[in-house]
């Protein structure tokens, strides 16, 4: 990480955890919190065998000047199965051959008005750390849990393939699916109403996209589906699915 | 986070019609009206981000963005916005063998603002 003034001169530069992503300072300024998100190279060995870095998320002290700032000053908060989950079913963990620490990308962070408290988004994880910047340790993950799209307030357009003369011929069609979505969050910001704190998430989605060596994408159409579930008569006959769905 | 944008800008919008009566403050909306536009280019590399996070420094007025593709850090002067085209009043140039620039924050708490950007890769 390289620091500047703002006159674009170099003060300084640190090392922190593996891809930094995203970087926020506390509100009291004495904090800088750096998402070192950790993707992998490619899940693949060939023609160089995949890196997969364990996410984290880096502490930097800025009590001092920012010149005087060393790695002594740099603590890194880690990931690991023995930090309590909530929701465990909805975290995801699934890259081949990674471990949980790994697996884990943190994507985005929010810290609470008193700068004790930060909260990171783990956006292909479908989760939140916790995360107690005192002891620089996450304390809990928090799993989103997933979205029925069955229910009213859920509808979706399905298709990626909505241009004009394309096949789908530019129309937007929302409605309800069989499906369970996933929230994934990117961004995430927090503020503070009579003394409760609230976050607020861009669930964007995403997928772990890696090919040849892992994909999860693929189109409904090319998916062999359950047919008492899909293929209901009044909610959605597999061939009114759009064969354009990702995921 | 995935990038399908060939071009990747910043958008500057003002925020319009924010009623101050009390019957209006429930009031929902907003109105949003673009007043000035930087684009840092057309991505080089699929699936990369000309740019990403950016971030305003209100004591100077500058936004700073990080380039991916020309591997600097781009300070752009908003004292007047309402340009429609914007360009970067300096560029910093970032040593090779950096691959990867991510994103920019400023200190909330310091007269002098900070610039970071982190890097790696």
């Amino acid at each position: 990480m390289k620091f500047f003034n703002a006159s674009g001169t170099l003060l300084n530069t640190l090392t922190v955890g593996a891809l930094p992503d995203m970087l926020i300072f506390s509100p009291n300024g004495k904090w800088l919190l750096v998402a070192n998100e950790g993707e992998p190279s490619s899940y693949n060995n060939n023609p160089v065998p995949s890196v997969d870095p364990e996410g984290s998320v880096s502490l930097i002290d800025m009590t001092q000047s920012v010149t005087s700032l060393t790695q002594l000053d740099v603590r890194t908060a880690t990931f690991s199965p023995s930090i309590p989950q909530v929701n465990p079913t909805s975290i995801r963990t699934y890259g081949p051959n990674a471990t949980f620490a790994q697996d884990i990308e943190p994507e985005y962070i929010t810290v609470s008005h008193d700068s004790k408290t930060a909260w990171v988004t783990l956006q292909e994880n479908n989760a939140i750390g916790i995360l107690d910047i005192p002891t620089a340790t996450f304390t809990k993950i928090v799993g989103l849990g997933f979205k029925d799209h069955l229910l009213p307030e859920n509808q979706l357009d399905a298709s990626d393939r909505d241009m004009l003369g394309s096949s789908n011929n530019g129309i937007i069609n929302i409605r309800n699916w069989p499906v369970l979505g996933m929230y994934e969050p990117d961004a995430i910001a927090s503020y503070r109403v009579k003394g409760e704190t609230y976050l607020v998430t861009a669930n964007e989605g995403d997928t772990r996209d890696y090919p040849p060596g892992f994909t999860e994408e693929a189109r409904v159409g090319a998916l062999s589906l359950d047919a008492a579930t899909f293929c209901r008569p009044g909610i959605s006959r597999r061939d009114h699915w759009s064969n354009r769905s990702a995921q | 986070m995935k990038f399908e944008q060939a071009i990747v800008g910043i958008g500057l919008l003002s925020v319009m019609g924010l009623p101050m009566s009390a019957e209006a403050k429930d009031s929902k909306s907003i109105t949003l009206k673009q007043i000035g536009r930087y684009s840092a280019g057309v991505s080089t590399t699929p699936d990369e981000p000309r740019t990403e996070i950016a971030d305003y420094d209100p004591a100077s007025k500058q936004l700073f963005s990080i380039n991916l593709n020309l591997r600097q850090l781009e300070v752009l002067n908003l004292s007047n916005p309402e340009s429609q085209t914007l360009s970067p009043v300096q560029t910093v140039p970032l040593a090779s063998p950096i691959a990867w620039l991510s994103a920019t924050a400023s200190s909330p708490s310091r007269s002098k603002a900070l610039r970071k950007q982190t890097l790696e890769r």
